[in-house]
């Protein structure tokens, strides 16, 4: 399956694409060729890419997507609105950061069914709301 | 003991009522509060979804995500019991679909996964360690790697870049994760295809780096060296400070 396979590569697929790559064509010397990125924590990389996505979106959001060819186009989504105006408001209570949002989530992946991270789960999607 | 086949069908209709807001004919049903049902049940995959996926919510905007949200919810008839499993059955059903063409944001499926992936790599079962000893030679020695750990092919780096300018980056990208012994948090580093190529060739053939970097040298076109010598210990050296490596097997 399409989503499986970008999981895990073994070295015999990985070597097809460094034919591919420039690495291959115009080596470089010394002992930077093998440099990485140390992208750091979890609560790191959210936190990061959280605040430069989140910046370009900004005052962009009423042109970014057409979900035109969405079900809730079509009317599929209902009363999927019904919530919204209780998180919303619910939202507004919020003070705190995009970091803390970004931190939480690793927390939350133990806690296995959900159930003893739900109240903090809230607490994070409304503090997310009140950033904006 | 098994459920009567009416409840079964009135459990299947709210069910499909929670999801699509459609109003079905639901014996014993007092007006006006069915609609709390699925207001609850929203709210719990919907916060679950947001939480799992914080950059993709920022790189869409609030109101896009909710409509990922809502498609999902009311058409993606989610088959997990646990809930932490929900993100990857979201992300399943958009990469199928291939919502992120149909939306133009093609980075959508690479973007959900990475996500998807830390969540997967910090509750993912204990694998067992190898046995190894603290002190080696990076050379000489066979390596002891860490076994918990997942390396994600992505077409945009969506990892390293905000997805306005990795939309305009198509190529090979590798995201490895891993999980810290003794903490369990998940460290991410990003790797070129050569980085990949060499730490992935060097599990599998579990050999001394001596005996295989004469095809490293060969595979990345690069001169087998000093300079070679110097990279490999230094990129190895690197990871087993970040116990990516845990040490030296025994021999």
């Amino acid at each position: 399956m399409k989503t499986d396979k970008k999981i895990f590569k073994s070295a015999s697929i990985i070597a097809g694409a460094l034919l591919t790559t420039t690495l291959a064509t115009t080596p470089a010397l010394g002992a930077d060729i093998l440099a990485y990125n140390d992208l750091g924590t979890g609560a790191q990389v959210r936190s990061h890419l959280i605040d430069v996505n989140s910046n370009q979106v900004n005052g962009q959001e009423a042109n970014a997507v057409k979900f035109g060819e969405l079900k809730c186009g079509e009317g599929k989504c209902g009363e999927g609105k019904c919530g919204e105006g209780d998180k919303k408001k619910e939202a507004k209570k919020g003070e705190s950061t995009k970091s803390e949002a970004a931190e939480s989530k690793s927390a939350e992946a133990k806690c296995g069914e959900g159930k003893c991270g739900e109240g903090e789960k809230k607490e994070t999607t409304k503090k997310k709301k009140s950033d904006k | 003991m098994s459920l009567r086949e009416e409840t079964i069908q009135i459990q299947e209709l709210l069910g499909e009522y929670c999801r699509t807001g459609e109003e079905q004919e639901l014996p014993g049903v007092t007006p006006g509060r069915i609609q709390h049902y699925r207001r609850l049940v929203w709210n719990v995959v919907s916060d679950t979804l947001a939480t799992a996926f914080p950059i993709t919510v920022a790189a869409l905007g609030e109101d896009s995500w909710e409509l990922l949200v809502d498609d999902f919810f009311a058409a993606g008839l989610p088959q997990t019991p646990q809930v932490w499993k929900l993100p990857f059955e979201f992300y399943r059903f958009h990469a199928d679909r291939e919502t992120g063409k149909r939306i133009r944001k093609r980075f959508l499926d690479d973007l959900l996964l990475f996500e998807w992936m830390e969540i997967e790599v910090h509750t993912m079962t204990d694998r067992p360690y190898p046995e190894f000893v603290a002190e080696g030679d990076l050379l000489h020695d066979r390596l002891a790697f860490n076994p918990e750990h997942e390396i994600v092919q992505l077409e945009y780096p969506v990892h390293t870049h905000p997805v306005s300018q990795a939309t305009e980056m198509k190529g090979e990208y590798y995201a490895l994760l891993y999980r810290l012994p003794g903490s369990g948090n998940v460290q991410f580093l990003a790797l070129s295809v050569l980085n990949t190529y060499i730490f992935t060739r060097l599990q599998e053939a579990d050999v001394p780096l001596n005996e295989i970097k004469g095809e490293f040298a060969r595979v990345a076109g690069i001169e087998s060296g000093r300079y070679l010598d110097d990279a490999l210990k230094k990129f190895f050296g690197d990871l087993l400070d970040r116990k990516l490596i845990l040490g030296f097997k025994r021999e």
